[in-house]
């Protein structure tokens, strides 16, 4: 495992291109203002130049855009937990053309799913409805897959803007809502696959923040959806917060945790920007995210990488190698690390050669 | 007729015609040439004189002058139409470089995202010492003839026609205050506006367009300008 981008702010989804560039989306730094010309999510596309496999020399970025718009699930809606949102997720069609989708909230009409040309122009809008958290084609690259996290809805999106919705995915175990978060599509069946991450649970009786359970340990899981019927089937169980899922020719499953525990909630009137800010985990526990191999043959899961701080996104490159987005959170904020303070930084790792047995544990 | 009163308002800030950037763009403005039945045609054109090398701010690109074997001043001419027929906004590009005697040594333009080189010296279009252009209808890349440069004519009809107004409001880095008011609504009224715009090429360019004095502003004057004018037209088209 390698980083191969730093200094980023909330990286999110990764397209890779068949000659190697890399496209970038990041939910910006969470600080909502007024002025659309101060926000800062990003699109950009990154090329190494000189062939050193990072992405970090001169003229490698290629900024698209960088006023997409950004928001805190702290600040915008007093959730107590430190969780930037913005630009989200992003495809690359096999005709150059990039489908970016976009989560504002509700804050400000922003909610989209932009379709970009291989020049870098925004065209046609297909869609703004709740957020779309995560994207995916079909298997022919001929309509688009989206759940909506926030309805906890799975819809298909056309090229030309029309829904459908597939299902609605019902409470989990615990009575929390299911809150889908990423997906993809199984290249053999055409199924798909549905990390479902959970959400809080709500104690009538909560008096204060200290009441509320960001998440129950083991309640979150893969399910797998025929996109035709909507019929859902849980596919892998016992995880917690998977918030991403991918799957390889060969039908290995891939599965991003974001965090293994819930922790105390941040204050009202914690300031999330403030560098000399007491080192908080801020809901989820720091470091303790996870990418996991569910091997096609049936053998035992294997983990991949873990100890990640706050992983989101997993793409499979046509390289097969593995980018993983790391860092949800405001950046630069103080946190607590494995070797002391540290700081939520975002950066975009790649694992490689991981289908070797001897690269990786296997889990107990 | 009608006055375009935002029109009015940018060409009200044009600085003086006397000013030494204005008259070189005004003296080696192109002259285009368009489909006899295209129905836009450029509104204003934003120039910048580049007499050392230096980053366009308007188009990806460096621009190399003022070092030795290499052009003594270029000129950057960003013009600006409404509508593309497949788009709302829409900003080509044309560059001139002039020798030490200030006459045209070379000419590039933007096709599509990318630059084209238009000639040089000898090779050069021109008339009476004035670039001279053709016009890809409809969608307004330019080249310096029209035996095959401007592409593939059925493709150019099926954009003219099936697909006119597919792409809604399009948006480029250089204006992304607009994001927030991009909407699926919003790209729909501008496919309605445009369908009804929908032309068959005639592939006859007898349409000529000298850019003139007039319609020239300083880049930065024309930046400013067209997000509030694009603003205007979607409340228009609602």
């Amino acid at each position: 495992m390698e980083i191969i981008l730093k200094g980023l702010e909330n990286p999110r989804g990764v397209a890779v291109s068949m000659t190697g560039e890399l496209y970038v989306a990041e939910a910006g730094t969470g600080l909502h203002l007024l002025d659309p010309t101060k926000w800062d999510g990003k699109l950009t596309k990154f090329t190494d130049l000189n062939g050193d496999r990072d992405f970090e020399d001169e003229a490698e970025a290629e900024r698209w855009f960088s006023h997409f718009t950004t928001y805190n699930g702290f600040s915008a809606y007093g959730t107590g937990r430190d969780e930037v949102s913005g630009p989200s997720d992003l495809l690359l069609h096999n005709d150059g053309r990039l489908f970016l989708s976009v989560d504002d909230g509700g804050l400000s009409n922003s909610l989209a799913l932009h379709v970009i040309s291989p020049d870098g122009r925004i065209g046609l809008t297909l869609a703004d409805r709740n957020n779309m958290n995560g994207i995916a084609f079909d298997r022919d690259q001929q309509k688009i897959f989206a759940v909506e996290s926030g309805l906890n809805m799975l819809v298909e999106i056309s090229f030309t803007g029309e829904f459908r919705d597939i299902v609605e995915f019902p409470l989990l175990d615990s009575g929390q809502q299911a809150v889908p978060a990423g997906l993809a599509v199984d290249p053999r069946t055409g199924d798909l696959f549905v990390a479902l991450f959970s959400g809080y649970l709500f104690d009538e009786q909560a008096s204060s923040l200290d009441d509320i359970i960001s998440f129950v340990e083991g309640d979150a899981k893969i399910v797998r959806v025929d996109p035709d019927t909507g019929d859902t089937t849980d596919e892998i169980i016992g995880l917690t917060t998977a918030v991403d899922v991918a799957i390889d020719e060969a039908g290995n499953i891939y599965v991003v945790e974001m965090t293994t525990t819930p922790t105390k909630l941040l204050p009202t009137q914690f300031d999330l920007y403030d560098p000399q800010a007491p080192p908080v985990h801020g809901g989820y526990l720091r470091f303790s995210g996870r990418v996991t191999l569910y091997p096609a043959d049936g053998c035992p899961p294997r983990v991949l990488a873990d100890g990640l701080d706050a992983p989101t996104n997993i793409t499979i490159g046509d390289d097969g190698a593995l980018y993983i987005s790391v860092g949800q959170g405001t950046p630069g904020r103080p946190i607590p690390g494995p070797d002391g303070i540290t700081q939520i930084r975002g950066e975009i790792l790649r694992i490689t050669n991981y289908l070797s047995e001897d690269a990786v544990e296997t889990e107990q | 007729m009608s006055v375009d009163r935002a029109l009015a308002s940018l060409f009200a800030t044009r600085p003086a015609s006397t000013g030494i950037d204005h008259r070189l763009a005004t003296a080696h403005a192109p002259i285009l040439l368009f489909d006899s039945r295209e129905p836009f045609l450029p509104l204003a054109v934003g120039y910048t004189v580049f007499r050392k090398h230096a980053h366009s701010a308007s188009f990806p690109r460096s621009i190399a002058v003022g070092e030795k074997d290499e052009p003594a001043i270029a000129i950057e001419y960003a013009i600006w139409w409404d509508w593309d027929i497949v788009h709302l906004s829409e900003l080509e590009h044309i560059w001139v470089t002039l020798d030490q005697k200030q006459e045209i040594i070379g000419a590039q333009s933007s096709w599509h995202g990318e630059i084209r080189n238009m000639g040089m010296n000898a090779t050069l279009p021109l008339k009476e010492g004035r670039l001279i252009l053709f016009s890809e209808p409809g969608k307004h890349a330019f080249a310096p003839t029209v035996d095959g440069s401007l592409g593939d004519a059925e493709r150019i009809r099926y954009l003219c026609t099936e697909k006119a107004g597919s792409g809604g409001l399009l948006i480029t880095s250089l204006f992304e205050e607009l994001i927030p008011i991009k909407t699926p609504e919003i790209d729909k009224l501008v496919h309605t506006f445009l369908q009804r715009r929908a032309f068959e090429p005639s592939f006859v360019f007898s349409k000529s367009y000298g850019i003139s004095s007039e319609i020239l502003v300083p880049w930065a004057t024309l930046q400013q300008w067209i997000p509030n004018r694009l603003a205007r037209l979607i409340r228009e088209l609602r």
